[in-house]
């Protein structure tokens, strides 16, 4: 019942506006008044709870994303995405989706796939006469990308609650997000069909000289993932290390190859990336107290008795979990989202013989579509402000992108194993 | 950022801003570098920074709270904006935030007095605190962090009221204060 009612002040909280750790403080308020808990060793158990390196790598990846965004390392992979498939209808629409997603395995973060490929994509995709709510709606449905394809700062947190590989969580989101780019791309060129004034990008006329001459230009920005990846696949350094690396490669290529970054908006990166930080991380230390006293109170055992005595049969038990999955996702965002939903969900799905590393690509899924589903929808709101289209326009495709693109993509994941284990196992064993 | 303050607070309010800016872009070029180091060490010189992760990560809680105080002055913590993004009218949106700041404030006054416990803790211990295995440092250092942290986040969100009490339901507010309507 305590706990039922807490889960309800934090629901109020956050539908009447108040910020996700502060909504989290309040139900920490209410806990307090009504159990018998030690004020004092909230704060200390958060910062033990966060008293670890391997959460270092947030931090670094967020600063990795806005030291790229600001150095405008994005310009050269949409312009190499776009010589591929910008003379086909809606090609510069597939080239934002694979922009995106390429962006994604640079910068582990949603926000910053979105401020980064909505700025430079929308004006090209108005100029080519393209609807304005559905190219708004679907970058904003291709930005989570930032957070299935590997690094991600959500796999980071769920392998550090779980116990689990990080490499092997990394792997996992890899095929659920690639299929995700496809029924992405297939929903935009149905909905596309209706409008017959779409510009194409005229052909090139040397088609080999374009390619080797923007990509080369594009070589420095394709080499980070091969880096980040490759060095923590290999062995050579932690994903913590491989995010410092990133963020130390970014700065002179943002500097001197692309030039975006100089001496007065580098400072400012700076701040911004620590503005993000803190606010992630915040609600991070606000979050884990909260759920180290729901684990504490043995809410995952409540939990599971409660899902087990509606049915015991693993389909049903899955779209039991996918649901109230879908439902934290659409209350909170991705960070708070993962940090309420591993511990508490977690015993279930290994009750019920689901892999691990599986439940990490559904946990993916199903958070990356939470950003986008309102109320909290921080990706909508965020991708009407970097578009500049009005969020009422954007809902109508997002829907459509979510029933069509987003909820098969989850079933996929959560009903076929081998989509996420398939390259964990092929790679790691 | 907009804030209808008198300009004596608000030069104070400026001077603190900078120091923050200053120290949180130090700190996390500091943070990145000492990563990129440590792989260098590692595979060039075959040796390891003795204990760095107990610096690193005090540092890296004064990133994440003094961060987090930025956020709030910049009103960029994340929350469901949907209710305000339903309303039409100013007037009414103004009542709304600002009830939901005065909540907030009130439980940032909780939360910041919380933190004063755990750094009160750790200051009644002196000289026998809590430290570090390797290096020796005391957590009264990141608990700090926290502790002001949170005052400052108080801080900002009282701010935000007062300056929107000054603006009343103005447009230059709604511009400042509240999400795009749907």
């Amino acid at each position: 019942m305590l706990i039922m009612l807490t889960l309800l002040v934090i629901c109020f909280a956050l539908v009447i506006g108040i910020p996700v750790p502060f909504a989290f403080g309040l139900a920490l308020i209410y806990m307090y008044a009504t159990g018998d808990h030690d004020p004092a060793g909230f704060m200390t158990s958060g910062h033990w709870r966060m008293n670890v390196l391997v959460l270092l790598a947030i931090p670094l990846f967020i600063m990795a994303g806005t030291i790229m965004e600001r150095g405008k390392i994005a310009q050269p992979l949409v312009e190499l995405a776009e010589l591929f498939v910008g003379r086909f209808k809606g090609g510069i629409s597939y080239a934002a989706v694979g922009a995106s997603a390429i962006f994604g395995s640079i910068a582990g973060s949603a926000t910053a796939t979105l401020t980064c490929i909505g700025s430079i994509m929308m004006p090209q995709l108005r100029k080519a006469n393209y609807p304005e709510g559905l190219s708004a709606a679907l970058i904003t449905n291709a930005a989570p990308l930032g957070l299935l394809i590997p690094p991600s700062a959500i796999q980071i947190i769920y392998a550090w609650v779980t116990r689990q590989s990080v490499l092997k969580c990394f792997l996992a989101t890899i095929v659920p997000g690639l299929i995700l780019v496809m029924l992405l791309c297939i929903v935009n060129f149905i909905m596309l069909r209706k409008y017959k004034d779409i510009k194409v990008l005229p052909p090139s006329d040397d088609f080999k000289g374009d390619v080797i001459k923007k990509g080369r230009f594009a070589l420095p920005a394709l080499f980070m993932p091969f880096m980040i990846l490759g060095g923590i696949y290999g062995g050579i350094m932690t994903p913590t290390e491989a995010a410092g690396i990133a963020v130390v490669y970014a700065i002179p290529v943002g500097f001197f190859i692309y030039k975006g970054l100089n001496k007065d908006n580098f400072k400012d990166a700076l701040v911004q990336s620590a503005t993000t930080t803190g606010v992630v991380m915040v609600m991070f230390f606000m979050v884990m107290i909260v759920s180290r006293l729901f684990i504490f109170e043995d809410i995952p055992g409540l939990a599971q008795e409660l899902i087990f005595s509606v049915s015991d049969n693993p389909i049903v038990v899955l779209i039991m979990i996918n649901v109230v999955m879908i439902l934290i996702g659409m209350l909170m965002d991705d960070v708070s989202g993962v940090l309420l939903a591993s511990p508490l969900l977690f015993p279930i799905v290994v009750e019920l013989g689901v892999d691990p590393i599986q439940f990490a690509a559904i946990v993916g899924v199903n958070l990356g579509m939470g950003n986008i589903t309102p109320p909290t929808a921080p990706l909508l709101y965020l991708g009407s402000r970097v578009t500049g289209v009005r969020v009422s326009a954007m809902l109508k495709p997002t829907l459509i992108m979510i029933l069509f693109a987003w909820i098969p993509t989850l079933i996929i994941t959560t009903y076929v194993p081998e989509v996420s284990l398939f390259l964990p196992e092929l790679l790691l064993g | 950022m907009h804030l209808n303050i008198p300009s004596s607070l608000g030069r104070i309010v400026n001077f603190l801003l900078s120091v923050k800016k200053y120290i949180l872009a130090g700190f996390s070029l500091v943070m990145a570098f000492v990563f990129f180091f440590i792989v260098i060490l590692r595979y060039l010189f075959e040796t390891d920074l003795f204990a760095y992760e107990e610096w690193v990560l005090m540092i890296a809680f004064w990133v994440y709270f003094l961060g987090g105080a930025v956020g709030s002055y910049e009103n960029t913590h994340v929350k469901a904006d949907f209710l305000l993004s339903l309303i039409d009218n100013v007037r009414t949106k103004w009542i709304v935030v600002n009830i939901t700041l005065a909540i907030e404030v009130m439980i940032g006054l909780v939360l910041s007095y919380w933190s004063w416990l755990m750094v009160k803790e750790e200051i009644d211990a002196y000289p026998f605190w809590q430290t570090t295995t390797g290096l020796e440092l005391p957590f009264f250092i990141p608990k700090l962090g926290i502790f002001l942290g949170f005052a400052l986040m108080t801080f900002y969100t009282a701010l935000h009221i007062y300056s929107g009490l000054r603006d009343g339901p103005s447009s230059e507010w709604e511009a400042d204060e509240t999400p795009p309507h749907i």
